[in-house]
């Protein structure tokens, strides 16, 4: 390395901020996993008999899959019996009525986390599900939503209040069986939030939930379903944070988005599970199962995300065009630093006519991490009129890092066009010598220009998690170079 | 030569033409103008036959042949042709090799033997001289890399060779700096020919001052507002569109 | 993305005959290194579609098939004739050498007494039998054994073919011709070709694989290994009966500022799949891959092409452009690996695929793994139909449609014809290329 290029190996040294423990009295299960465990969560939701029986069957199909084994990651075998598939804060009464209601300790932990839940406090213009471990405790601005119609409440509330909805809806865009990880999660699934935006409402303010893994030795395994219907719209944002641990844990979600005609829905996370240390101890594995239904007419689902944590990452937030002149779109940024991997991209599965999606990926590679994008094209022979365009970057900073693209375009009609456009390089030497020419740190350079190399991603974050996502780049990069 | 009663088309969904009159006889030179949106270059696809656009309603004579009913080849075959107001580029296709076989294409058609490849040549090289190009054009793929002046010349020298009865020239001249305008004007007077006819479709009237027309009328929302000699492009020069539009709006 | 891993075809007919074939043969100077890869081989099994560079050709046909080795006596002495189809493609070519292989083996060539001290020719079962221990390097199996079995069996099994030495710069292309005989459809072959070229030395290598549909199946290997300096330019093309098969394998081998360029042209057969593994080992090396691929009827090329970057500023450059009509499917499979230490390699992949019917399908996967900082490496790749502003612009002119549609078809294909320098085959290639069209006559006048 030359002497004027900034050592960038030296100098990474990421601090995860959100790595606190509550201390909390919880309510878990012991760990193991058999149709006994199964059925006590269902018994301590109190859910219908459907449910139950829905768990079960995803649960036998689970014991007949193997974990898949062609994503460019490494990781030990997990033991799954080794897991508590169910931990709650023990509330005072039973369930907490209100905010005031909450355990204190837990409003401290959102209001340290940045997600103030008092009323007061609130995060204008935002509403939040928070979960923490496998419980949703407090969901704010419901009755503000309750007004425009809009139902946003807990996965747990929506199986005790809006059922027929549940029923319609749950596992019809991601089936119990779909893969291994998903097959899990339908069995053991034990909150999340749901979202109901009946025709014609522009959901009035962003909803959001927050994510927390707290206790130890417990896997996270919630499941969102948002449901837009005709006309409707509506912006999501997802958080997540958890402890420092030297244990890996694992967070298997499932999220499904069913768009009905002319719907819109735009769901964007920010991920920041606890990424392991430098040596690869520790850290969320997220193996996570995304994807939306644009099931009616010129309906549109985008997916973004800024992927900065996890020991592990294995997602690919995808979308099922179905609806005739349907639109899907996915935006990502994946940092990976230290030993953290990533195998992370979408699928685009083009069924109606005049369907079109766009796919902006961009991946950087520090320390010894790997990042993988690995994404679908496929364009089947009804899919008329088809488009799809592809960017995906990768940017290595450093030599021991890995970046690795891989897509599939399959395409069966030939009024399809298909575009996709790839490169990989180091962080450009030139643009950093310009930029300490200019008398900027290299810190602040390597900022800036990873920023401008997210930057067709960060635009499609909503205003208050581009902040966010911009700060959380800076700290996972801090001192990626000097 | 050319005639057009009510022609009305649009794309997408979308009207574009709105019923369109027009009467060119032989030996005539008309400048249809208008602002942009206005539907001149729809209406120089339309009468090439681009497929796009769906024609709702009118007819087009051309020499006596429903101009509708024929597919794009045939037209550029019974002697229309199209200079493209962005002529495409298409790497791989020998620039001279398609002179040759649209030449070809429009003799068998009329029955006459095709040219050889000496007769050709020596074609060619005269029109070229006549644009002012250089030899490197034979060589290179269909307007690869031409520049777009380049390209506007390479249309005018196809429409030499290929000789058409009417020529439409779409904005032949957008891009063009004086010196290149008066060699596509040279080009285009050389064509003038009391059996042949041609459309300039223009924004500006600069290209008028070389190539003086007939007739020129305004295009507005897919219709011709309003017709007259050359004077009416000056006129236009002199006052912009916008006279035109508000009085027919008024 | 498959779910699950590989769970290999264990107990295909196929497997169980090879296994068979294995057992039946008798020991050679090379036992040792083929027992390793054919446990390898037999460990892996034939690839189903759950094996990530066989997601998109499904082997099905040839797993339930059972083979035997070829009997003993049908081995040709001469060259047979050749079909009008294939005597197109070598219509003026004045090849400087040219060796035939049917079913495999190698008929005696003419005397190579012209080019003595630039070329030599040996056939393996000569060496074999005498000199096994040179051959024993060659036997080394790419990195990527899910990609490359079909290399491993021939490896096991191989026991005839060709190694050329070229050893200095030849004036005209070597041909390789490879011709099925007597050998049935129910026979399989595992046909070697070796080539060097030393340090310094450079060729023009045709390889022409022409099948027919009551051929034995050819599992052939082709490699490649150039010197220091060494330059080869190296077709292989594919020709002949809409039921032929072919499963080829070619295995390039590169050192210090050697140059390859390959030319892979898919034009006949019902199954090609084309493997190239390009290793760039020397530094400053530099490999061109070049795929062409016209899928139509029911055609099925797989075009697979891995660069791996295993040296300081090594560069690659892979160019696919797929056609497919009918209910043809053409799938390119490239990839580009970085080693770690390959500073400053650079690589670019493009793969350009055009659909010209309903039914047809084209699947393209350009990969990238990199494992090193200082590299450049950009793909791109698109699918689409005719540019129907290109297509206007030509009506506009007056061609009929089927020309112009036809005129446009070769011009997309035209990038990579145009890289190539061997004239002679450049324009055998195109000329059955144009046999493919329609309207062929109007199009030659085109070049």
């Amino acid at each position: 390395m030359s002497s004027k290029s900034p050592d960038v190996e030296a100098l990474i040294a990421q601090k995860y901020r959100h790595g606190f423990v509550t201390d909390i009295e919880s309510d878990s299960f012991p760990p193991g996993l058999d149709e006994s465990v199964v059925a006590a969560i269902s018994r301590k939701k109190n859910e219908p008999q459907f449910l139950l029986d829905w768990r079960l069957k995803a649960f036998r199909h689970w014991l007949t899959m193997r974990e898949p084994v062609w994503a460019h990651v490494r990781f030990d075998p997990i033991d799954y019996q080794d897991i508590s598939y169910y931990s709650a804060p023990r509330a005072k009464a039973d369930a907490p009525k209100s905010i005031d209601e909450v355990d204190p300790k837990l409003l401290a932990t959102y209001e340290k986390l940045g997600i103030p839940l008092h009323e007061r406090a609130r995060l204008a213009g935002v509403a939040v599900d928070a979960v923490f471990d496998s419980v949703s405790v407090a969901t704010t601005f419901k009755d503000k939503l309750a007004k425009a119609g809009v139902i946003f409440c807990s996965f747990s509330d929506a199986v005790r209040d809006h059922p027929e909805l549940i029923e319609q809806y749950l596992g019809s865009v991601v089936p119990p069986g779909d893969n291994f990880y998903a097959a899990l999660n339908s069995a053991v699934f034990s909150d999340g939030s749901f979202v109901y935006v009946p025709r014609g409402v522009r959901c009035p303010m962003e909803l959001s939930t927050y994510f927390r893994i707290n206790a130890a030795k417990t896997g996270q395994f919630e499941r969102t379903l948002i449901v837009a219907a005709e006309g409707a719209s509506v912006s999501y944002l997802e958080g997540c944070t958890a402890p420092m641990r030297d244990e890996n844990q694992l967070h298997a979600a499932v999220v499904e988005l069913v768009a009905l005609d002319d719907a819109r829905i735009k769901y964007s996370t920010v991920q920041n599970w606890y990424p392991g240390d430098e040596n690869g101890v520790g850290g969320i594995y997220n193996f996570v199962t995304k994807r939306g239904e644009c099931r009616g007419r010129n309906s549109k689902i985008s997916w973004t995300q800024v992927e900065t944590g996890s020991a592990i990452t294995w997602k690919y937030p995808s979308c099922v065009l179905r609806g005739e002149g349907s639109v899907g779109e996915f935006y990502s940024v994946a940092v990976t630093s230290h030993r953290q991997q990533a195998d992370t991209g979408t699928k685009m599965i083009h069924i109606g006519r005049n369907t079109k999606s766009t796919i902006v990926a961009k991946g950087i590679s520090a320390g010894r991490a790997t990042s993988a994008y690995r994404g679908l094209v496929k364009v089947l022979p009804s899919a008329e009129g088809a488009r799809n365009f592809t960017q995906c970057d990768s940017l290595l900073m450093g030599p021991h890092c890995e970046a690795h693209t891989f897509p599939y375009m399959e395409v069966r009609n030939p009024s399809a066009t298909v575009e996709h456009e790839a490169s990989t390089s180091k962080i450009g030497e030139d643009q950093l010598f310009y930029c300490l020419q200019r008398g900027i740190s290299a810190e602040d350079a390597v900022n800036m220009i990873v920023s401008g190399f997210c930057k067709a991603v960060f635009k499609e974050l909503p205003m208050e998690f581009a902040v966010e996502a911009q700060n959380l780049l800076s700290v996972s990069l801090e001192g990626a170079v000097g | 030569m050319l005639s057009i009663v009510d022609l009305q088309a649009r794309i997408a969904g979308k009207t574009i033409l709105n019923g369109i009159d027009l009467e060119v006889r032989p030996g005539e030179v008309h400048a249809i103008m208008g602002p942009n949106g206005s539907g001149k270059s729809t209406l120089a696809q339309v009468l090439a036959g681009r497929e796009e656009y769906e024609v709702t309603a009118g007819r087009v004579d051309f020499d006596g042949r429903d101009l509708l009913a024929m597919p794009a080849e045939e037209r550029a075959r019974a002697g229309l042709f199209l200079g493209f107001q962005y002529p495409v580029e298409i790497p791989g296709v020998n620039n001279v090799y398609l002179l040759k076989a649209a030449l070809n294409a429009k003799r068998r058609a009329a029955g006459q033997p095709e040219v050889d490849a000496y007769e050709f040549l020596a074609l060619v090289r005269e029109k070229m001289r006549i644009m002012q190009m250089n030899e490197s054009f034979l060589s290179r793929g269909v307007n690869e890399g031409f520049s777009g002046g380049e390209k506007k010349r390479n249309e005018i020298l196809q429409m030499l060779v290929l000789e058409p009865k009417l020529a439409i020239l779409d904005e032949t001249d957008s891009g063009l700096d004086i010196d290149a305008l008066k060699v596509v004007a040279q080009g285009v007077n050389t064509l003038r020919h009391p059996e042949r006819a041609v459309v300039l479709v223009t924004h500006y009237q600069r290209l008028l001052d070389y190539v003086v027309p007939d007739h020129v009328h305004v295009l507005a929302r897919g219709r011709i507002i309003k017709s007259g000699d050359r004077s009416l492009a000056l006129e236009l020069e002199r006052r912009g569109y916008d006279w035109l539009l508000e009085s027919k709006v008024a | 993305m498959s779910a699950l891993p590989s769970q290999g075809a264990g107990s295909s007919p196929a497997l169980r005959s090879l296994e068979t074939i294995w057992k039946a043969r008798a020991a050679d100077g090379l036992s040792a290194q083929r027992a390793e890869s054919m446990r390898r081989f037999l460990a892996l099994g034939l690839p189903t579609i759950r094996d990530e560079s066989w997601r998109y050709t499904n082997l099905r046909r040839i797993s339930g098939r059972e083979f035997v080795a070829p009997a003993a006596g049908t081995e040709a002495t001469s060259a047979p004739a050749l079909s009008a189809e294939v005597a197109v493609l070598l219509e003026g070519l004045a090849p400087a050498a040219s060796f035939t292989l049917v079913d495999g083996r190698p008929v005696p060539w003419p005397s190579l007494d012209a080019l003595r001290g630039a070329l030599e020719a040996a056939s393996l079962r000569d060496l074999l039998a005498r000199h096994p221990a040179e051959i024993a390097p060659a036997l080394r199996a790419p990195r990527d054994e899910d990609a490359a079995r079909w290399s491993l069996l021939n490896a096991a099994l191989f026991d005839d073919g060709l190694r050329l030495r070229v050893s200095s710069p030849l004036p005209a292309p070597i041909l390789v011709l490879r011709v099925p005989g007597a050998a049935g459809a129910e026979s399989i072959v595992h046909p070697r070709v070796l080539i060097e070229a030393l340090p310094g030395a450079s060729a023009t290598v045709l390889e022409l694989h022409v099948g027919t549909e009551s051929a034995a199946l050819a599992n052939s290997v082709t490699r490649l290994e150039l010197g220091r300096g060494a330059r080869i330019e190296h077709y292989r093309v594919f020709a002949g009966a809409d039921g032929a098969a072919f499963l080829d394998s070619l295995d390039v081998v590169q050192e210090e500022s050697s140059e390859c360029r390959q030319f892979t042209v898919a034009l006949g057969g019902g199954l090609v799949r084309a493997h190239l593994d390009a290793h760039l080992a020397g530094r400053g090396a530099r490999f061109e891959g070049h795929s062409l691929a016209a899928g139509s009827g029911t055609r099925q090329v797989d075009c697979v092409t891995v660069a791996t970057h295993d040296a300081p500023d090594t560069t690659s450059t892979q160019t696919a452009r797929a056609i497919a009509s009918g209910t043809s499917r053409v799938v390119v499979n490239s990839k580009v690996t970085v080693r770690p230490g390959a500073v400053r390699a650079e690589s670019r992949q493009s793969c350009r695929g055009m659909l010209l019917s309903q039914g047809a399908e084209i699947d393209a996967r350009p990969q990238l793994e990199i494992y090193a900082d200082e590299v450049k490496c950009a793909h791109g790749a698109t699918t689409g139909r005719l540019d129907p502003d290109m297509l206007f612009y030509l009506l506009s002119r007056g061609l009929d449609r089927a020309t112009a549609q036809s005129l446009l078809v070769f011009a997309f294909l035209a990038d990579v014809l145009i890289g190539m320098s061997a004239g002679g085959t450049r324009a055998a290639i195109e000329n059955a290329l144009i046999g493919q069209l329609p309207d062929a006559t109007t199009l030659r006048n085109f070049r």
